[in-house]
């Protein structure tokens, strides 16, 4: 019974180091409001596209979780993508961009839907031309680039703009920093179930998630029927097949569908799958509505920036 | 042309700009070059310490991770390596060795080690989560069991589960022999089947993944990022140190130049500065001068003046400069002046001398000018300096001086009262002039004009007088002088007949009867005349012989008399005559006779001895003191009679006497047998021969010395005593007289007549009284005519003394020294 006791002692300190990992969003982070401005108009510019018909925000929709709530989202002249849209939001605490972590930063990331045919299939020279041409833009640009209008100007201001993004004062942060009432018993339940069934293994840190990569399917095989070979597809490792970057459950909520294929349509149904793929456990109802409750409490407040003009 | 000493700090300032702009750039350089090193170590740094992070990161055994502070390092450490490529130091560092590979290699390592990091955390994270699960299942089973020796199997591999959960090492074989012995347990065919199949799947699981750590552990071990990482740090800063020597090398070089160039600069600033110093004291020396100082240049054009210069000539500066000095010519120079000036200036040599100038307000100053040209460093003029004293007041100084100086000459030659020359003129012309005629005159009863009229009317009498002289109507030149009261002298020079000088004084003659026929008081006149009828130089007795005319003039009856020599003889023949007369009559009539004058001994308070002195006794009873009849004596041959007749009448005088007595004996007498026999025959006849004594006159007088000797020692021989008169007059042959067997010195009176009032006497007194005492010779003052000097010679230690103080000579030796006043005090 030595290894019992052992046990114990183990899993309470597991248990007390649990709450240490996950931490609030700051309410603010320093940033240039007059590029990230700049960077909101281009976010929201179809004219970056190829035929002008789609911007950043197209798929990024900012008052919908920052995501377009399609499996996969559309591009230019109709065209489909073949990976469920992220959200936008708090996507500056992520690792890497994209699910498989292929840009390293939110600079990197603006060339991808960019130049990808099936998103904008931006024609980066006319682009720069536009820009230039139009005298809203040149200004802007002249007052916060010595170089004026560039690619890398682009994607600095879309990137500062993004980083902008971030939804603070979520229920579950306040109850983090000891607001004890913010979340209901239920909810605390379930957040006592996320940090037990070990949930909190790959969700933890500001973005509960998005800080590691990890295979769909560790104790239990995920029948993909995209075919998405993950983060193989960067590092070419038969190991890293079906490894994905962890999603952050920030505004968890708001981002349906879910998944890297958009497949699964609720929060429970991707809880469930969670815990019977991922943790190899056997999901029960009363667990997977709890969890869910606390993953309700992580929807936070939309930053001033999109409100502005 | 720049001067050098301008020259070399304009070099040395531009070299100083050149050089701190290069230590400028060199310290900018030096500082962003340090600041980039200073970036770079801090990013190899921070790589470490990174580093040294993943590896505790890998060291973390079984439990959840902290992906976000790993993410963070991770990142980090990808941006330490962006910022340490794009380091100017790195570019550098990177072009001469291999630090590129090294740095590339490092590069390659960290993916790699980040590739295994992410490894990391997704297996750790599921392995804990299957480890805890394992936990929960086990509980359940055991719960859930019945028996417990059914969970045999589960036990066995539990325990190899947990003992890889707290990495011990489990054999693969034994950990999957138990889970083939928990498959095959009954536990695993129980209603527990499906919690042992998850046991199953979990434990084989967490072996795995166990397995997995240990290999990424041990790849990551073996990647040795940390070696790379120190070996790059170590070549870096063996770079950096090589590269910042030479860095601080440039810089320590050029402070170095820089700091001997300010030092240099300082000293050539600082000679420069004593230079100006120097000049800038001289200059206010020049400009406080009292000499007025003016520069020009070659041109001759002003450009400077001091304040002496504005003061004196009334010009300010800025009224002079630019212009030349011929501005302040008076015109009292002509040209032929200013040529020889320029000649001799422009010649390079100085000129002195005076300049009259004129002031502002066209006063005209004299000036002592000196002109120096100033030559430059290649010997050229370049300057002129002119040095200026003002001489004007001097000048006028001097000429005053003169005035008074004539005027004061003048009055010593003019008479107040008639505005003639007077007597101390004509003497002065008397020793210059060649005279031909000098004519003395004065006024008859002058002295009865003025007691009559009144010294006024007396004063007008002379002026009249002088103004007669002045008119006198006649042809000839002559200057009349105002000699004496009533006397007048006519000076004529040129040369003139007798005839000339008779119509002159014809024509004074006449001038005084006309004045005195008004209301004028009226005078006559005597005059004498010397005439040498010769322009020539003037004889010594020019002044005498007219004087002595005019004595004949007054007595004869002509108003003028010329002089003749016949009157010089007449006069001094008329004198001897009569006193040789008076004194043969009173040789004749025995009127020759002794007075005796007491010597006393103011110690003893007794008369040493009455000194026999000769007098004669005229018709009239007066009685005559040698002095007017002894040289006439001498001549008419009847000393040695007057002699003999004193001998005569002393001796009997004395005769029977207690009294000491002298007789006065002269080197005349001494040789004169006659009287020696006489003295000798009558000191035998003397009872007592110590209270004689002889008293030899005119020592001074004695040529042969051996016959005063042999008198001497004659009259010694009968124990008389001898004195020396009058010693000290006259030129005494004062070793020769000392040599002398004598036993009184008799100073002489005119020396102790004066010792009261005269210093000098009295020290000639105090030098015989102490050459006396040392020839043990006893000394004797006479001519005592007061207490004063008798006092004072008491002091020196003279007691025998004579003189009227005491008592006058006396016809006989009676003087009663008990009545007398002048006893010794001491006594």
């Amino acid at each position: 019974m030595l290894y019992i006791k052992f046990f114990i002692v183990f899993f309470l300190l597991t248990a007390l180091s649990a709450k240490d990992i996950i931490v609030p969003i700051p309410s603010q982070i320093p940033y240039n409001h007059s590029k990230a401005l700049l960077g909101k108009k281009l976010f929201q510019d179809p004219k970056l596209s190829r035929d002008g018909t789609v911007s950043c925000a197209h798929c990024h929709l900012l008052d919908a979780g920052g995501v377009d709530h399609q499996p996969f989202s559309f591009g230019i002249q109709g065209r489909v993508g073949n990976i469920n849209a992220p959200t936008v939001y708090n996507s500056v605490f992520n690792i890497s961009q994209f699910w498989d972590g292929r840009a390293k930063d939110l600079k990197a990331q603006v060339m991808g839907p960019l130049l990808n045919p099936n998103e904008m299939d931006t024609d980066i020279k006319e682009m720069l031309a536009y820009l230039q041409n139009k005298n809203s833009y040149l200004q802007a640009f002249k007052e916060n680039y010595h170089d004026g209008v560039t690619l890398e100007n682009v994607q600095d201001a879309i990137a500062e703009f993004e980083k902008a993004l971030i939804t603070p004062h979520s229920r579950f942060d306040r109850f983090l920093q000891g607001d004890e009432k913010s979340l209901t018993a239920e909810e605390k339940e379930g957040y006592a179930l996320f940090k037990g069934f070990g949930c909190i293994a790959c969700h933890n840190g500001v973005n509960l998630g998005s800080n590691l990569y990890q295979k769909l399917g560790i104790m239990k095989e995920y029948h993909d029927a995209t075919n998405n070979l993950g983060r193989f597809n960067v590092t070419k490792k038969n190991r890293d097949r079906y490894y994905y970057k962890v999603p952050t459950l920030r505004n968890i909520a708001l981002t349906a569908p879910y998944l890297h294929n958009g497949s699964i349509k609720t929060l429970p149904g991707v809880v469930r799958i969670m815990i019977e793929h991922q943790l190899g456990r056997i999901p029960k109802k009363s667990d997977v509505t709890k969890i869910v409750k606390f993953l309700e409490t992580l929807t936070g407040e939309l930053p001033e920036i999109v409100k502005e003009k | 042309m720049i001067q050098k000493h301008i020259l070399k700090p304009f070099i040395l300032a531009i070299l100083l700009i050149v050089l701190t702009l290069f230590l400028f750039l060199a310290v900018i350089n030096t500082r962003s070059q340090l600041l980039a090193q200073f970036r770079y170590q801090k990013n190899v740094e921070n790589l470490q310490v990174i580093n040294k992070k993943f590896d505790m990161f890998f060291q973390k055994k079984i439990s959840y991770t902290d992906n976000d502070k790993i993410t963070a390092s991770e990142k980090a450490f990808d941006i330490e390596m962006g910022q340490l490529k794009e380091n100017s130091i790195f570019q550098d560092m990177i072009k001469e060795n291999d630090f590129l590979d090294l740095f590339n290699q490092i590069n390659d390592k960290f993916h790699i080690k980040n590739d295994l990091i992410e490894q990391y955390k997704s297996t750790m994270g599921a392995t804990v989560n299957s480890l805890r699960y394992i936990s929960v299942l086990q509980e359940n089973i055991v719960a859930n069991s019945d028996n417990l020796e059914k969970d045999r199997a589960l036990l066995v591999l539990y325990t190899k589960v947990m003992q890889l959960g707290f990495n011990e090492s489990v054999n693969q074989k034994s950990f999957f022999d138990a889970v083939a012995a928990l498959s095959h347990s009954p536990v695993a065919e129980s209603e527990l089947k499906n919690e042992v199949a998850l046991f199953i799947t979990h434990a084989t699981y967490v072996y795995q993944q166990q397995t997995q750590l240990e290999h990424i552990i041990h790849d990551a071990h073996n990647l040795h990022l940390d070696t790379a990482l120190n070996v790059f740090s170590q070549k870096s800063y063996n770079s950096l140190r090589r590269h910042t020597s030479q860095i601080m090398l440039v810089f320590f070089t050029l402070t170095g130049f820089l700091l001997l160039l300010v030092l240099y600069t300082g000293w050539v600033l600082r000679e420069n500065h004593k230079r100006e110093e120097e000049l800038s004291y001289y200059k206010a020396g020049v400009d406080q001068s009292d000499n007025s100082v003016m520069l020009t240049d070659i041109q001759h054009r002003i450009i400077y003046v001091n304040k002496a210069f504005e003061k004196l000539s009334g010009y300010k500066a800025d009224e002079v400069i630019g212009q030349t000095p011929g501005m302040l010519q008076s015109g009292r120079h002509d040209d032929d002046f200013y040529a020889k000036l320029n000649k001799t200036i422009s010649a390079g040599q100085v000129w002195r001398g005076e300049f009259i100038n004129r002031t502002k307000n066209g006063k005209t100053y004299i000036e002592k000018v000196s002109i120096n040209p100033i030559f430059d460093r290649n010997n050229e003029i370049r300057f002129y300096m002119a040095i200026k004293l003002d001489i004007s007041r001097e000048k006028a100084h001097k000429e005053m001086i003169l005035a008074k100086n004539k005027e004061m000459i003048d009055r010593y030659y003019q008479d107040d009262l008639t505005n003639l020359p007077n007597r101390n003129r004509l003497l002065k012309d008397l020793t210059k002039e060649k005279v031909c005629c000098l004519v003395l005159l004065n006024i008859d009863a002058f002295k009865e004009i003025n007691d009559f009229y009144g010294i006024k009317k007396g004063d007008e009498v002379l002026q009249n007088f002088a103004h007669i002289l002045e008119n006198i109507h006649c042809h000839q030149v002559y200057r009349v002088y105002r000699t004496h009261a009533d006397e007048f002298a006519l000076l004529i020079d040129s040369l003139a007949k007798k005839e000339h000088i008779d119509a002159l004084m014809e024509s004074l003659e006449e001038a005084i009867h006309t004045s005195s026929l008004g209301e004028k008081i009226p005078f006559s006149f005597s005059a004498g005349i010397s005439y040498s009828g010769l322009q020539q130089p003037v004889n010594k007795s020019i002044l005498t012989d007219a004087d002595l005319a005019l004595k004949h003039a007054k007595n004869s009856s002509h108003s003028y008399t010329f002089y003749e020599k016949s009157f010089q003889i007449a006069n001094e023949f008329e004198t001897n005559m009569l006193w040789l007369k008076k004194l043969k009559s009173a040789i004749h009539a025995d009127r020759i006779i002794p007075y005796f004058q007491p010597v006393i001994n103011r110690q003893t308070g007794k008369i040493l001895y009455y000194e026999s002195l000769m007098r004669m006794i005229d018709e009239n009873g007066n009685v005559i003191t040698p002095y007017f009849f002894l040289d006439i004596a001498k001549k008419a041959k009847l000393y040695i009679a007057l002699t003999t007749i004193m001998i005569e009448k002393t001796f009997a005088a004395f005769k029977g006497s207690e009294d000491a007595f002298s007789i006065n004996i002269s080197y005349e007498d001494m040789r004169d047998e006659k009287v020696i026999g006489l003295l000798e025959e009558k000191i035998k006849g003397l009872s007592k021969p110590e209270n004689f004594s002889v008293e030899i006159l005119e020592s001074e007088s004695i040529h042969n010395y051996e016959v005063a000797k042999d008198f001497i020692n004659m009259v010694k021989s009968y124990g008389c005593g001898v004195a020396i008169d009058d010693f000290g007059s006259g030129y005494s042959n004062f070793e020769r007289v000392f040599q002398l067997n004598i036993d009184y010195l008799k100073i002489d009176g005119s020396i102790i007549r004066g010792i009261d009032t005269d210093r000098q006497l009295r020290i000639i007194t105090e030098t015989i009284v102490a050459f006396a005492r040392k020839s043990d010779k006893k000394v004797i003052a006479e001519f005592v005519h007061s207490e004063k000097i008798a006092e004072i010679l008491e002091e020196m230690g003279v007691y025998n003394l004579q003189g009227f103080y005491f008592s006058e000579p006396l016809q006989a030796p009676t003087y009663d020294i008990k009545e007398s006043a002048y006893t010794v005090k001491s006594l």
